[in-house]
């Protein structure tokens, strides 16, 4: 009795393959994200080896409270900690103002009104989330850089022969700027999407009720396309606590310290306790903020599950509005498109930087055989072995990272849809969003620790590709999951079983009927994954073995060697291997979707 | 389950809990098999070791500079069969990958190239992370004569091995100012320099926060300089223990530019064409090749009161356990160049940096004039004392 | 043997039970329809019947073979169990055409290509859909997709068919013409089937049986007629018939044959309902009376209660009116030929005569007796 119960459990169980599946990506989870972040919690509470230099007679390892009373009670704590921490909200909450605003602006322009050129919005709009969000702060800096701060000043000085005030060129306002033009196209995706899905009769009833169209779009649209806001916000927000690179850029000049330039100083001066201390206090804040989210809107979510009925939109005639919109939208890309790049590629064809004459025009940089008097006599970038491994390096990494994101984001999306209400569900949703909280430095110092050596089933991962690539995929499942969540709630659950009851096993559903349907989230998932892996660095950096350079980890290298034109030169080639990748991806049908 | 996850948890801390002081056995077999530490001989047999390096067949270095690749190239042709796998890495990089792996026990790395004297000194040597090693013998006027190591550098720079010097200093804009426009260390905090001195972020890069534990461990000679330029006795301000900390709190209130690299300072300070450049504090001192490969107009302060800034040793050091340790030997002793700099010292041989050889000319100015001018990173005192002056520059900010 | 037996199911979803000990028997060739209103548990039958749901206890047998049974542990795969199921949105693959969506089944089968090819196109034809081969699903009509997955579920030929609510997603005018070509299908093949709806006429026009369910609960199972006619319980009596029967509580003053009753609305005189059985005296009762088995006279007659109407909404063919009892006012609903009701207008008083109908214990709603049928009105 008790035991074919129990089987009978076990067979239910099999029989539901989101359930088995769901709890082999528990199990996953488990070891790759939980038990890091366990780590990660024990150790602010352990000293490390800088303990003994603080506390006489300390042992690392040691139980303390030391780094959490330093953090939030010590004399220190405004200058380590509050002080970063106000910033790093403030900057979180400005960029999410200007970045979801202009991102929802965008999209109901491109998606609900008679706007011309849809098809390059579409596409350009994108963009500035392809490229790293440093290029517009180092092309923000070329710009605004005051004389002040030494060395050529930027384009501003050199054209009006004053400087801009400092508050224009380091610190809020340029950060703000920067991080929300580069987050603009999460919103634009987002609510790209939602809008498209929104029932255009549901708006027409209230038209027909006599509301105006400003009271549509606040009573009608805006409700239903919140849930899609509430996502754009969470990213938004996320990522505005969790950025270094740009921060660093436009902060430190002024000592404007954030929350994540001082946690990677933190990791930089190897005082792991107090790093791990910030990093759970950086987890803590964005888990609140998703919780926080899901309370607000979570119980609409169902709102937004795709019909594909809804009747089409009739587009909104702009009329007056359609030449300043259009002009909004070409200002847009301009600065934050082509400006950021072409000033970086210009860059690389100064022989001697920040010189706007063409008699300083090189090709040097790209194709140089190497002189000593420039560069220390590195040889151009198309002839420098070294860069052109690690160009190998990052492909293949960001090629196979994204291959596996793709196809865990449709296993990830397939066991948490199909599972909705359950814990399990809610479980794994939870913990693939955590390494999104993580910083990468962190993740790959964790990830060194743990997984170097053979542990339980797992072999020596160390100095493996596998290592690398197991890592970009953990921390970059957010991004893997919520598109494989939003693929798979557009596929009906009957579809499935109607392949079941031809007696199609499992295995043959998935790759008869959820992958080709699934195609459009695993290509996103890729996407996504592969532009991300393109210039990941911090994550990473603790990780790679000689043979596994890439890209990123020899961008910083040089930058801090002053070769610059080089830095700049494969900054480029990222841009242009991402924006290709996007472009081919697009080709196979697929876009990003969150 | 959560018991076994929190033991797992437990086993994992303490196997970073490395407090190797006492040799385990697989360590004295290495170090026996290697001949190192207490097993290297007086006299080395180069033969033997270059015909266990071809066995070996390759040698791993981590390398703080990235300039390692002709010199490599040039390693490569002197002692073909072995392989070099070079990897640029920052100092502290080396270090948490180093212990991380160490911790794992995972053997990867055979040769390390980093400063970070502190660590290097207090934690890595003493835990046995690292060994140091000395060659008995460098090359002479080329690869076919030798000199006793011990000739020619001096015993300080041997434990650890120093692989060549750097500093970091005030650099000034020599086509606005046709001499240093400073007397002293103390001008950077005049009005006349607000917002006109550039650094990179000491939370960034230890050395310069080593430059800033200097500045306090020497106080004296700071208040000494500051009565030589002034003719008065420096006042303190309230709660500020020394003249070491008031000229770091006066630094910070007159807006020092902190920067992310040093190389974005330097070329803020050189680049040519201003009215009022600014002027650098703890900049690596080999920027001055900037001069000839970005047209830069940089030159030293040397002549400031009290120095003007630090000079860094660059190591060379075996890591423990190294799996390729005579691989090791070779490129160490390679890299220390020969009398005449060599192809091994080459890329270090620049404006701006120094051998410990005293049987090397330098490109600009002696060692000997560098260390007069400059202060050596005290480890004892930064290990004491070091994490206050940090915790006090974070508590000016 | 029956082809289909259903014992004792019970499957629940956490704390909810959705299907209760339910127990049916259906013979070979039936049409049997699960009826009731959403969430009472139809769905979830039919879907333990694919083996799509695993219930939690009791067996299922097609034919002589167990396909599920938790004592003896069996679960056969919704594969396995010979069954074509056609879902209510159709779940046909939008990435593939008709003849690939058709064809999956045989295709798994590994019959040879040709004849996979014969087959498909035989029964695309025998459903009008010859030329739409290579469509893809979004680019066919909501009654072509109906089709489809129609002819994807008889392609296989299966024993037993199972149907949820395939005509909800269409218009009126084509739910009647499938509906018309679905019971042309079943008499064509003869396959014992089980359909699923909450619409009672789609019932009553298609079953052989129906089986009417409530909360998870089987309530009745019978002839469209019996069902209609003779509800088991009160649950039955108002779900059926549109609009709803009249429910009117009353008390018994006579045992009868024939029983008296004295309706509360009307409690001036006893009226006599005509059937063989007794009723307990003094019992609390609910007559119920369909709204066709209402009369309307112009004039008092014995045994009528007086009412006022109300309103009346002729739809052509015929006429339902609302009416209002004197004294304690209760609504009463009235059917019947649009020529006998058109004369009347709101207001005017009317005479009512309960022509037939059921009688049911107000404490249990069961059924005690029906009255006025050409039986005599015995169980």
């Amino acid at each position: 009795m008790n035991s074919s119960r129990a089987f009978q459990r076990l067979r239910r169980l099999l029989r539901r393959p989101e359930r088995a599946w769901g709890l082999a990506l528990i199990v996953g989870l488990i070891v790759f994200v939980v038990i890091p972040v366990a780590y990660m919690a024990l150790h602010s509470f352990m000293f490390d080896s800088l303990g003994p230099r603080y506390v006489r007679g300390a042992q690392p390892g040691d139980w303390t409270l030391f780094y959490w009373t330093r953090v939030l009670t010590g004399s220190l704590s405004r200058a380590i900690f509050w002080e970063p921490f106000s910033h790093s909200l403030i900057i979180a909450i400005l960029m999410s103002a200007i970045a979801i605003p202009l991102g929802s602006l965008f999209a109901w322009l491109v998606v609900r009104t008679d706007i011309p050129l849809k098809g390059l919005f579409n596409s350009v709009l994108i963009i500035p989330y392809i490229v790293p969000s440093w290029t517009i702060g180092l092309a923000w800096l070329t710009v605004f850089k005051a004389e002040r701060f030494g060395g050529q000043p930027g384009l501003f000085h050199s054209l009006f022969g004053v400087d801009p005030p400092a508050w224009v060129g380091y610190g809020l306002l340029p950060i703000v700027i920067s991080l929300g033009a580069h987050y603009v196209p999460y919103s634009f995706i987002l609510l790209r999407g939602a809008l498209a899905s929104v029932d255009a009769r549901l708006e027409e009833s209230a038209e027909i009720l006599g509301a105006k169209r400003m009271e549509i779009l606040r009573k009608i649209t805006f409700p239903l396309v919140l849930p899609a806001l509430g996502s754009a916000f969470v990213l938004t927000f996320g990522k505005g606590l969790g950025e270094f690179a740009c921060q660093a850029f436009l902060g430190l000049p002024i000592r404007y310290y954030t929350l994540s330039t001082r946690v990677y100083s933190a990791f930089e001066h190897r005082q792991h306790g107090q790093g791990y201390v910030l990093t759970m206090i950086l987890i803590l804040m964005t888990t609140l903020t998703v919780l926080a989210n899901q309370k607000l809107i979570g119980a609409r979510k169902k709102f937004t599950t795709i019909s594909g009925k809804g009747a089409r939109h009739k587009p909104v005639k702009l009329g007056a509005w359609r030449i300043p919109a259009t002009g909004l939208l070409l200002a847009f890309v301009l600065a934050f498109v082509v400006a950021p790049i072409g000033l970086i590629a210009w860059e690389t064809f100064m022989r001697y930087e920040g010189q706007y004459s063409l008699s300083n025009f090189t090709l040097h940089y790209w194709v140089g055989r190497g002189d000593p008097m420039l560069a220390d006599g590195q040889p151009g970038i198309f002839r420098s072995s070294f860069i052109l491994g690690a160009i190998k390096n990052s492909v293949l990494l960001a090629g196979a990272t994204a291959l596996a994101s793709g196809v865990i984001g449709i296993l990830l999306g397939y066991a948490v849809v199909r599972a909705r209400g359950t814990w399990l569900s809610r479980t794994i949703e939870f913990l693939s969003f955590t390494p999104y909280m993580i910083p990468g430095i962190a993740f790959g110092g964790i990830y060194l620790s743990i997984f170097a050596r053979k542990w339980g089933p797992l072999p020596a991962l160390y100095g493996t590709f596998a290592l690398l690539a197991i890592t970009c995929v953990a921390k970059y499942l957010p991004y893997s999951s919520s598109s494989g969540i939003s693929a798979m709630h557009q596929i009906d659950p009957t579809l499935e079983e109607a392949a079941e009851i031809h007696g199609e096993g499992w295995l043959g559903r998935f790759r008869k009927v959820i992958l080709p349907l699934a195609k459009g989230g695993f290509l996103s998932a890729f996407l996504l994954t592969f532009i991300t892996t393109m210039r990941v660095l911090d994550l990473i950096v603790l990780l790679v073995t000689p043979q596994t350079r890439t890209m990123t980890s020899i961008i910083f290298r040089y930058q801090q060697q002053g070769y610059t034109q080089h830095a700049y030169g494969i900054m480029l080639l990222i841009v242009g291997i991402t924006l290709a990748g996007h472009y081919l991806v697009r080709r196979l049908g697929g876009r990003i979707q969150f | 389950m959560k018991r076994g996850i929190l033991a797992a948890l437990a086993v994992l801390t303490l196997g970073l809990v490395l407090v190797a002081q006492e040799l385990t056995p697989a360590q004295e077999a290495w170090l026996k098999a290697a001949q190192l530490g207490p097993y290297q001989p007086a006299q080395e047999d180069w033969d033997a070791i270059y015909q266990a390096a071809v066995q070996e067949g390759k040698v791993v270095l981590y390398s703080l500079s990235s300039r390692y690749p002709d010199m490599v190239e040039a390693f490569k042709a002197a002692f073909p069969g072995i392989e070099v796998e070079a990897y640029d890495m920052t100092g502290n990089e080396q270090i948490e990958k180093l212990t991380r792996e160490q911790a794992a026990g995972i053997y990867n790395v055979d040769v390390l190239f980093l400063s970070n004297e502190t660590t290097v000194t207090m934690e890595l040597l003493p835990q046995h992370l690292v060994w140091n090693y000395v060659p008995d013998t460098l090359f002479g006027e080329d690869l076919e004569h030798f000199v006793a190591t011990r000739d020619v550098i001096a015993e300080q720079f041997l434990i650890p091995l120093v692989h060549s010097f750097e500093s970091k200093v005030v650099f000034y804009n020599f086509e606005a100012y046709p001499t240093c426009p400073l007397q002293s260390l103390w001008d950077l905090t005049l009005p006349e320099w607000k917002g006109r001195v550039q650094m990179k972020d000491p939370m960034l890069t230890e050395e310069n926060m080593n430059f800033l534990q200097m500045v306090v461990m020497h106080a004296d000679e700071m208040a000494a300089a500051y009565e030589a330029e002034f003719g008065q006795p420096l006042k303190l301000s309230p709660g500020i223990p020394n003249a070491g900390y008031e000229w770091i709190k006066r630094l910070i209130e007159n807006d020092i530019v902190l920067t992310t690299s040093d190389g974005d300072a330097a070329k803020a300070c050189g680049a040519p064409g201003q009215e009022r450049p600014p002027v650098t504090c703890s900049v690596a001192s080999s920027k001055l090749r900037y001069n000839d490969s970005k047209g830069t107009k940089l030159a030293i302060c040397w002549d400031i009161l009290p120095v003007t800034g630090l000079t860094k040793r660059n190591f060379l050091l075996i890591a423990n356990q190294a799996p390729h340790p005579n691989a090791a030997k070779l490129l160490i002793r390679f890299m220390l160049g020969d009398s005449n700099g060599g192809a091994g010292f080459a890329p270090w041989n620049v404006p701006g940096g120094w051998s410990p050889r005293t049987d090397v000319t330098p490109k600009a100015a002696t060692l000997d004039q560098v260390l007069t001018k400059t202060w050596l990173i005290d480890t004892n005192w930064v290990y004491e004392h070091g994490l206050e002056v940090q915790d006090f520059w974070l508590s000016q900010q | 043997m029956p082809d289909i037996r259903i014992d004792n199911l019970t499957k629940r979803f956490g704390e909810v039970t959705a299907v209760n000990r339910l127990a049916l028997d259906i013979a070979h060739g039936e049409f049997v329809t699960l009826l009731g209103p959403s969430g009472c548990g139809k769905t979830t039958t039919l879907r333990c019947l694919a083996g799509l749901e695993e219930p939690n206890e009791g067996e299922l047998w097609f034919g002589d073979r167990c396909v599920f049974s938790d004592r003896k542990g069996v679960f056969i795969s919704p594969g396995a169990r010979g069954i074509g199921l056609v879902f209510q949105n159709y779940a046909l693959w939008p990435h593939m055409t008709v003849f690939y969506n058709v064809a999956f089944g045989l295709r798994k089968k590994g019959l040879p290509k040709a004849e996979i090819r014969r087959r498909v196109t035989e029964i695309l034809e025998l459903l009008g859909l010859q030329g739409y081969e290579d469509r893809y699903p979004s680019e066919l009509s909501g009654g072509q997709q109906q089709r489809v997955a129609l002819a994807r579920m008889i392609v296989t030929e299966p024993q037993i068919l199972l149907f949820d609510e395939p005509l909800s997603n269409l218009d009126a005018k084509l739910r009647m013409t499938l509906r018309a070509e679905l019971k042309h299908l079943h008499s064509q093949i003869g396959a014992t089937t089980v359909y699923v709806t909450h619409d009672q006429v789609e019932a009553l026009t298609l079953s052989t049986r129906i089986a009417v369910m409530n909360q998870g609960v089987l309530q009745q199972v019978g002839t469209p007629a019996e069902v209609y006619h003779h509800p088991e319980n009160l649950f039955v009596a108002e779900f059926m018939g549109n609009p709803s029967a009249n429910l009117i509580p009353a008390t018994v003053t006579e045992e009868g044959p024939p029983p008296k009753v004295m309706l509360k609305p009307y409690p001036k005189m006893p009226i006599a309902l005509q059937a063989r059985a007794t009723l307990p005296q003094g019992k609390e009762v609910i007559v119920n009376v369909r709204p066709e088995d209402v009369e309307i006279k112009a004039i008092p007659t014995s045994e009528a209660i007086p009412a006022v109407l109300t309103a009346t909404l002729p739809t052509g063919s015929e006429c339902v009116s609302y009416l209002k009892t004197k004294g304690e006012a209760l609504e009463i609903v009235t059917k019947g030929p649009e020529e006998m009701h058109r004369p009347l207008r709101p207001g005017q008083e009317v005479w009512l005569v309960l022509k037939r109908g059921n009688v049911f214990d107000e404490e249990t709603g069961k059924r005690l007796l029906s009255f006025g049928f050409a039986d005599g009105g015995t169980n």
